[in-house]
């Protein structure tokens, strides 16, 4: 499975709103525990409606949780 | 071991116990039959659809019964409650194992026409057909579990 450019802090974010666990966010945002383990590993990329269900339950900003790393990609992809 | 894991090594052995007594049990019914076990071809047809028939709902009401004992026994085992919805990522993982399986078995069905034409049974064609269903179905239990293990 190729690594996805979609870095997270959810495992961070989760930390500072008072130890969260998996199991509270996944039932703020609507999905299940399992999915809350895959997006902090990595292996799954959530849709933009999850991203932004996240975000709002830590009270900040999509970007301030999940980052695009592949700034290269991005640029390239943009100026041809 | 999670909740879906498991259930799709379930369905997978599920499946092979069910298609495996099926046989079993169509074959002795085929070597029943009033003109032996090598028929004409209408007979057979006959013989086959009605075999396939009966599958279907079988099969269905089989995994039905399969998929309540093992949430009881689940429950029972892990003291976890299970799963009362399907979420997004959940969803993606079942639409891509689909997707898979359809594949196969599209693949498998136009495999099954081969032994007509080079003039085999319609038995060889229907087993294709059975065989590669549920290798289809396997193909596609994998991926499922490799899709929540690794990733998606």
């Amino acid at each position: 499975m190729a690594e996805s450019p979609i870095s997270n802090k959810v495992r961070e974010m989760r930390f500072h709103s008072g130890e969260m666990t998996q199991q509270e966010l996944a039932e703020k945002v609507g999905v299940t525990r399992q999915t809350i383990v895959a997006i902090e590993k990595q292996r799954y990329s959530p849709s933009l409606e999850l991203a932004f269900r996240i975000a709002r339950a830590f009270a900040c900003g999509v970007e301030d949780v999940f980052q695009f790393e592949n700034d290269s990609d991005m640029t390239n992809g943009g100026t041809k | 071991m999670s909740y879906q894991e498991a259930k799709s090594l379930l369905m997978t052995s599920s499946s092979a116990v069910i298609l495996g007594t099926y046989l079993w049990v169509v074959f002795n019914r085929l070597e029943g039959l009033p003109s032996g076990p090598l028929p004409d071809t209408d007979t057979l047809l006959r013989f086959w659809a009605a075999a396939t028939l009966v599958f279907i709902p079988v099969s269905v009401v089989a995994r039905i019964v399969i998929m309540i004992l093992f949430a009881i026994i689940y429950r029972m085992v892990t003291g976890q409650d299970l799963p009362t919805f399907e979420d997004e990522r959940d969803k993606l993982i079942e639409l891509k194992s689909t997707r898979v399986s359809q594949a196969i078995f599209v693949l498998v069905f136009v495999l099954s026409m081969v032994p007509v034409v080079t003039g085999y049974t319609v038995t060889v064609m229907f087993l294709t057909l059975l065989l590669g269903g549920f290798f289809a179905e396997l193909v596609g239990e994998i991926g499922r579990i490799s899709m929540y293990r690794r990733g998606v």
